[in-house]
């Protein structure tokens, strides 16, 4: 810490050839054709890299875009004269910054002035920060400095000063500095080079970061003393190595997330709770596979990083954990705070020295976690499970370190000598290390302990079955990976040894090329088409898996499961941040629901005033988007009940300009003789006929009405399998007509993951659906309303497609619904004017009067529906019997 | 400007960190440029114990900062280091 107190260097009186210097960047060998044909081929594998992350929609639009830029980038930079290249990166990083802050919602072109303004933004706050560290007066001077303009910056990430436009501009600013400006000044007060800006400024705005908000902490010297100190060529390599690597992470987090991951309230028995605990530690394949994607991108342009992550799930014991999963974080806290710790204490013994380093590493690990969380999401909570989980860490970590202080552990210059023995001994320490880092992980990401303790109380013969599996399989991976790969000499100096020439070079793109040409081939839809085409049980499973991996851009919705998932999810919560990353692709719908007990829907929360953007609502106290009613029907008046979905909710519109509401208006206008009409708007946004089943008997039944009108949807096929499969999961009950031996037939069970279950069902769905029809026209029998079908399109999906519609208008008719046609409601108008400008897929104000228009014609005019005339009473009695 | 030869300062950091470090091992192996740091050898304890036995055998005071694979990642760099630390100018 002596070196921090004094604004000049330690170094700075070194002799010239005592101070460590970046080393002169190495020359590639061998002609000018082979360096081409070796960059042709980093690029191959980079391009194909791009192509597969945009055709599953890997991360967001805007991180896709900077992964294209980087593709093409490189290969510029790499063809520059060799001192033109940290400027070119600074500049293409500052064009990367323009496209992608200047994203919109509105359209997939950016929005260069407002990309602009934010860039300009954030280099002028940038600059000022990195001129504080520059500042001629004492260490502890400038970080008090750095302190005082920190909270400037947090006040307008707090909100409190409005920024409009700019408030994006603040959680990337974070981003870029809220570590690396702990690093920067640290290491100009240690080292003895001089930073320039040039080297500032590619060093804090690193054109990855401003996609990826949870960044590795880059360290400033090495960053610096690693450019080029290898052959550009194997670096190059490296990195698009890393970049595939990254791709497997995420996709391998999708098969996770999407197949076995299991939220805490639905573990039900002892088998689930391995599953629970497991799955929970391999969500950090997200956060692994971004670290590796960024960091890669870096190495295209010669900046020799280190590994983020190293087979983590091996770790061999607690301080094997921290040294390889989060590398970069580990070495910012061993060098900023761990060894400065040790060095003042170490006078008091060593024993003492590392007992209070270690302590107070962690402590500092876990503020700057929860400091990083208030920066990147804009608040923060205190919680015991996060709590328990550092304390724990740190205390495992803390024995660990005393032991190997003690007891030494061991280490290897080459892996070949590992005995069966010592291989075993490996093995075993892999496995207990990997079942505590995953029940610690399980806690973290647990909302409450309690909850987290309840979980163990489900503990049975079969979590120490499948536990055992899991652990074998774990031995295994520490044999198959730590020992049996590394049979020859371990170290070796790689810039002596590896270069473009080498035959390890092409070995390394053969590697990298064949496993990404296969990836490719796999996530291509010709391929997916085939699969389904083929109909076999075999080929519906992989087809499902495929799925799966490829579904685009499904890796947006906010889970929020645990620490990292809560910084990496891009809700809508994220507000301009998720429209910038995700520019052109409109508003993500949303709506105030809550859960329902004892069934998977949704419903709108009663009495609640809601806003999404500039859209704002209030529900009534019975949970409709509509004016307030009475539980009773009033005397003489004809009440119909509305089910549907967000179209019939009113996504985006106002209350008056809701087709429901219009009509209702106009009934008790044109009608004002007929006792009063009530149409009650029961729609929730993605309500599927298996909902609306359950709707019926819960909600309307009470409101009696005379009619009930459905809105069906063209996915109507789609939402019930998804609803069928999700009822099943949860072991809830599905209507009494339905057909339950499908799930025999499909092979299909509670425990079948949703993919493959919805996949294996899909050869059912219309006996599903006919099922979901007749139970909701049974149950308006039952309540006495005459069941009115509506098949309303939607626009941006037109032309439609006629056999689906077809199918969907014969099992209403042959439900029993008094059916309505509307499937040329939109014939004469392009999509574009009955939609929301922000949200295409949600119908507009014109379209609903379109609808209100048509709709109302129908109601008056149909005599199968019969409003009037001989009225709701005798549809009623006949219902009745 | 040094003032020791080369096998005083590395042969003991090399007798070291095979003695301490990597019993049992080819010493052969371990070259004076063979990634110490990078390569899992040195990890956090191992430097801490590095520096505890340069301090003592050399005689130097080492700082905090001087922990980093810049400076102990080889015998070649550790020894440069105590060199320079060794050196009239330092002291």
């Amino acid at each position: 810490m002596d070196a921090l107190r004094n604004p000049v260097p330690a170094f700075a009186n070194r002799p010239a050839a005592a101070q460590p210097r970046p080393p002169a960047p190495v020359e590639i060998q061998g002609s000018r054709v082979t360096e081409l044909a070796g960059l042709a081929a980093v690029f191959a594998q980079v391009a194909l890299i791009a192509l597969i992350m945009r055709n599953v929609g890997l991360e967001p639009l805007a991180f896709r875009r900077v992964v294209y830029i980087a593709a093409v980038g490189f290969v510029i930079n790499h063809l520059l004269p060799l001192r033109f290249r940290p400027r070119f990166f600074t500049t293409l990083s500052l064009c990367s910054m323009v496209v992608i802050l200047g994203g919109t919602i509105d359209s997939r072109i950016p929005d260069l002035a407002l990309g602009l303004v934010r860039t300009g933004t954030i280099l002028a706050v940038g600059a000022m920060v990195i001129g504080l560290c520059h500042l001629p007066i004492g260490f502890w001077s400038r970080v008090a400095l750095l302190v005082v303009a920190g909270c400037a910056i947090a006040i307008f990430r707090a909100g409190l000063w409005e920024s409009g436009g700019l408030a994006v501009v603040w959680p990337v600013l974070a981003s870029m500095l809220m570590f690396r400006a702990i690093v920067y000044l640290y290491d100009l007060a240690t080292s003895p080079q001089r930073a320039t800006w040039s080297h500032a400024g590619s060093y804090f705005f690193l054109f990855p970061n401003v996609c990826a908000l949870l960044f590795p902490v880059v360290d400033f010297r090495t960053f610096w003393q690693k450019y080029y100190d290898e052959q550009a060529l194997v670096i190059y390599q490296r990195g698009a190595k890393w970049m595939a690597r990254g791709v497997l992470h995420l996709l391998l987090y999708r098969v996770v997330d999407r197949l076995f991951m299991l939220e805490a309230t639905a573990v039900t028995n002892g088998a689930e709770l391995v599953q629970f605990v497991v799955c929970n530690l391999f969500l950090y394949l997200k956060v692994s596979g971004v670290f590796h994607l960024v960091v890669g991108m870096l190495l295209l342009f010669g900046y020799n990083l280190p590994e983020t992550n190293h087979r983590y799930f091996l770790a061999s014991s607690f301080t094997d954990y921290w040294r390889r999963v989060n590398i970069y974080w580990r070495n910012f806290i061993m060098k900023v705070f761990y060894y400065p710790t040790f060095f003042r204490f170490k006078r008091w013994g060593q024993t003492r020295a590392l007992v209070i380093a270690t302590l107070w590493s962690f402590l500092v690990t876990w503020a700057l976690h929860l400091y990083q969380t208030w920066w990147i999401k804009g608040e923060v909570a205190w919680s015991w499970p996060d709590t328990l989980f550092w304390t724990s860490l740190a205390l495992l970590v803390l024995a660990n370190s005393l032991w190997e202080l003690k007891r030494n552990r061991q280490r290897k210059l080459t892996t070949g000598h590992y005995s069966a023995r010592e291989a075993m001994g490996l093995a075993v320490r892999t496995a207990a290390t990997f079942t505590v880092i995953a029940v610690l992980w399980s806690l973290w990401s647990t909302p409450t302990v309690g909850l987290w303790w309840h979980l163990w109380s489900l503990a049975d013969w079969s979590t120490v079955g499948w536990g055992a599996l899991v652990l074998a399989s774990v031995m295994l991976g520490a044999i198959g990976f730590e020992v049996l790969p590394n049979r020859g000499p371990r170290i070796a100096a790689t810039s002596k040894e590896s270069h473009v020439t080498s035959r390890q070079f092409r070995l390394d793109v053969l590697y990298g090329a064949v496993p990404l040409l296969v990836l490719y081939s796999v996530v291509h839809p010709q391929v997916q088409l085939r699969l389904a085409a083929s109909g076999s049980a075999g080929a519906t499973d992989l087809n499902a898996l495929f799925h799966v991996v490829s579904e685009k851009d499904s890796d947006a919705r906010g889970q929020g499961r645990g620490y990292y998932e809560n910084l990496t999810s891009q809700d809508e919560g994220a507000g301009q941040y998720f429209e910038m990353m995700n520019p052109g692709q409109g508003r993500r719908y949303s709506q105030p629901t809550g859960e329902v007990e004892g069934v998977h829907f949704r419903e709108l929360i009663p009495g609640t005033q809601f806003k999404h953007h500039d859209w704002s609502f209030a529900t009534n106290r019975w949970g409709m988007r509509d004016r307030d009613y009475e539980l009773t029907k009033p005397a003489g008046s004809v009440r119909i009940a509305m089910l549907g979905s967000s179209q019939v909710m009113g996504y985006g519109l106002r209350d008056d300009e809701v087709f429901e509401a219009a009509i209702e208006k106009r009934l008790n206008t044109e009608h004002s003789g007929k006792g009063g009409f009530e149409i009650l708007n029961f729609a929730v946004g993605g309500m599927s006929p298996l909902g609306q089943v359950w709707l019926l008997q819960a909600r309307v039944r009470r409101f009696q009405p005379d009619f009930v009108v459905f809105i069906a949807h063209p996915n109507d096929l789609e939402w019930s399998n998804r609803d069928v499969v999700r009822t099943l999961r949860k072991r809830f009950s599905l209507p009494p007509a339905f057909p339950l031996e499908i799930f025999d037939q499909a092979r299909v069970r509670s425990s079948t993951p949703e993919p493959f279950a919805v996949t294996r069902l899909r050869p059912f769905e219309s006996r599903m659906l006919a099922a979901c029809y007749q139970s909701i026209v049974d149950e308006c029998r039952r309540m006495g309303a005459v069941p009115v079908y509506v098949f309303l399109p939607v626009p941006m999906d037109l032309p439609l497609d006629e056999k689906n519609t077809a199918m969907l208008l014969r099992l209403a008719a042959e439900a029993g619904f008094s059916v309505v046609d509307f499937s040329g409601i939109f014939s004469g108008h392009e999509p574009n004017e009955l939609t929301l400008k922000d949200q295409g897929r949600h119908i507009n104000a014109e379209g609903h009067s379109l609808i209100a228009r048509e709709l109302f014609d129908r109601l008056i005019s149909d005599t199968k529906i019969d409003l009037f005339g001989q009225g709701a009473g005798i549809s009623r009695q006949d219902n009745l019997k | 400007m040094n003032t020791t030869n080369s096998s005083e300062i590395e042969a003991p950091i090399k007798a070291f960190i095979m003695t301490e470090f990597l019993p049992g091992e080819d010493a052969g192996q371990l070259a004076e440029d063979t990634p110490l740091i990078s390569a899992g050898i040195l990890d956090s304890i191992a430097t801490l114990r590095l520096v505890e036995f340069l301090e003592k055998t050399f005689s130097i005071e080492m700082a905090a900062h001087e922990t980093d694979a810049e400076h102990l990642d080889t015998i070649e760099r550790i020894a440069r280091l105590v060199r320079f630390k060794k050196s009239p100018l330092v002291r």
